[in-house]
């Protein structure tokens, strides 16, 4: 009896056990656990007419290329993903916007070398053999233009060998026109703003800044560049090969198609950045993108055209920026990073009234040995020493306020370009991802947007799910 | 009481000259210096010339990264953006412009040892 008590005992246990694990199996299939977090959530209503919509920012100030990409979870309930209005294009690094501004005047002069005015200073020779850094080979060169502020150069072979560019009356005409633009418009451009810092070095002793056109591999993918070795004296480690110049290189592509005049300023920023620098005694480099932002801020300025750059704002609907790519992130291969360090750059100066902010930048690098983002940190701080919440307050909220203005455009607050129309009518129709599964570069953001892609039930009902620590989510709802 | 005042005294003192020796800026290096840093590595200059540099996690400078050695320099460009801790020594060398009108001191850490911060 006692043996039969056990065994029946031991027999419910064994089902009870069994039944216990299938429930459990059971549970295990049907749920599923989504944690919340409102908290991640900032609610914004802002006047203004725009649909409401989910801001999803990655606040983080880390560089990496992936792993500090962060996953913002799961993201509103969507209609469908619009692929269709997509702007798949991606420019190539560093491609300015071609311009019809300027009309090719066919050259009435002889296919010689141009002098528009006599030397004073040490007389550049007629042909030179120049160092190319970018692709570790010299580069036979002659001279074909010359004023009181700037020499052309034009690889050799391309002047006078096989393409006889010399006996092209447009190109002739081009080269004379880049010498006129240079010595006339932003040489003195650069010195209206810039003051004092518009004085280059001279270490050639020509009083003269050197252009040289050359070609450049399409796998370069380059419109032109600045090497600041080339001020150093080749005596030095590892400067053997300085052409010891102030030298701009510029691809020749951009002189044939009248495609140079954002370039050219861009790369004579670079080298007024490194000149002054020298002339203090600095050696100091800001991050990448502070870098580029600065020579890309400067370009409008030194060209007077405040249209050259209309392209970067256009392009912060291109799909990679739309996918959550930052300006933060450190390659060297990507033309974002170029136009979102721009247009992030002109945001903070119009809205701490900064017009000087890139000479401003250029003094910091003469005064402070801080490269990184801290330096704009410093700047909105010392703007706004009160923490007052309707002006930018720091680093991270100039990066909330500069994505959020994006969309919104307003007027006068801190979520607009305060109503510049250059800048707020090339802001172009945000659209959200187009995939569910969003990562988010460091500085990258997504729009989940009301329309035809997510119903205002979505967006208004919106709650964070498990995303990553430097995620930030802002409802925006208009007033 | 002359114990606990020679006490107070000795912490003060060792206190200064720990905070004293940490270099907060650049120009509080010295040529050769063995140092370890901490903070993330980063791109710093124009493209394409860009190079590597480690961006100190406290007072922010950013030193170039020097080395010869293969596998260290590809532990450099692998941890791009990471936090990381570099051991090494200060090399500052004085770059003349071409004319040798100008110079300035040109900071760089040649690293020995890279380590990845969890």
């Amino acid at each position: 009896m006692l043996i039969k008590t056990k065994k029946i005992v031991i027999l419910n246990l064994t089902i009870g056990i069994f039944l216990c694990l299938i429930s459990c199996t059971v549970l295990d299939e049907e749920s599923i656990d989504i944690n919340l977090y409102p908290e991640k959530l900032t609610e914004l209503t802002i006047s203004g007419s725009f649909n409401p919509a989910i801001l999803a920012i990655n606040t983080s100030t880390d560089y990496s290329i992936s792993e500090n990409s962060e996953n913002i979870g799961l993201a509103p309930s969507s209609l469908s993903y619009p692929s269709s209005k997509r702007n798949n294009n991606t420019p190539a690094l560093f491609l300015e916007p071609n311009f019809n501004t300027i009309n090719l005047i066919p050259s009435s002069k002889s296919m010689n070398p141009l002098k528009t005015t006599p030397y004073l200073l040490n007389e550049d020779p007629e042909t030179h053999s120049f160092y190319n850094e970018l692709t570790k080979t010299m580069v036979h060169a002659t001279k074909v233009a010359t004023s009181n502020a700037c020499v052309i150069y034009v690889e050799t072979n391309m002047w006078s060998g096989s393409e006889n560019l010399s006996t092209s009356a447009n190109f002739v005409a081009n080269i004379t026109n880049a010498l006129d633009y240079f010595t006339n418009t932003v040489k003195n451009e650069a010195t209206t703003y810039l003051g004092d810092y518009a004085s280059p070095t001279d270490v050639d002793g020509n009083g003269k800044i050197v252009i040289l056109a050359l070609s450049i591999p399409p796998e370069k993918n380059t419109a032109g560049f600045f090497w600041n070795v080339d001020l150093f004296s080749k005596s030095i480690t590892g400067a053997e090969n300085s052409n010891e110049k102030e030298l701009l290189y510029i691809n020749i592509n951009k002189i044939k198609e009248n495609n140079y005049h954002h370039v050219i300023a861009h790369e004579y920023a670079h080298l007024l950045g490194a000149t002054t620098r020298f002339k203090n005694g600095i050696g100091f480099s800001f991050d990448l993108w502070i870098e580029e932002g600065i020579a890309e801020g400067l370009s409008p300025i030194f060209s007077q055209q405040e249209a050259l750059l209309q392209a970067n704002f256009e392009s912060l609907a291109h799909t990679e920026i739309s996918n959550g790519m930052g300006f933060l992130r450190q390659t060297t291969n990507t033309w974002y990073t170029y136009t979102l360090a721009y247009t992030f750059l002109e945001y903070c100066k119009l809205q701490m009234a900064q017009v000087n902010l890139y000479k401003d930048l250029i003094t910091h690098s003469i005064q402070s040995s801080i490269a990184d983002y801290k330096a704009i940190d410093s700047m909105i701080k010392s703007y706004n020493p009160s923490s007052s919440t309707d002006k930018l307050v720091n680093f991270e909220d100039a990066l909330i306020s500069y994505k959020i203005a994006n969309y919104i455009k307003h007027p006068s607050n801190k979520y607009g370009y305060k109503n510049s129309s250059f800048h707020t009518n090339n802001l172009p129709s945000l659209i959200g991802p187009s995939s569910s599964s969003t990562q988010l570069e460091t500085s990258g953001s997504v729009y989940f947007i009301q329309g035809s892609s997510y119903s205002e039930e979505s967006i208004i009902s919106f709650i964070p799910s498990t995303s990553g620590d430097n995620i930030k989510f802002f409802r925006l709802i208009p007033q | 009481m002359i114990k606990s005042f020679f006490k107070i005294f000795l912490t003060i003192i060792i206190i200064s000259s720990i905070t004293s020796c940490k270099p907060t800026q650049l120009n509080d290096l010295k040529h050769n210096q063995s140092v370890q840093i901490s903070g993330k590595i980063t791109l710093i200059g124009n493209a394409p010339f860009t190079k590597f540099a480690i961006t100190h996690e406290d007072y922010h400078y950013s030193l170039e990264l020097k080395t010869n050695d293969d596998a260290l320099n590809e532990k450099i460009q692998n941890n791009l953006g990471q936090e990381v801790t570099i051991k090494g020594n200060i090399i500052i060398s004085d770059i003349h412009s071409a004319d040798f009108k100008y110079s300035f001191k040109q900071y760089q850490l040649l690293v020995t040892n890279l380590t990845k911060k969890l």
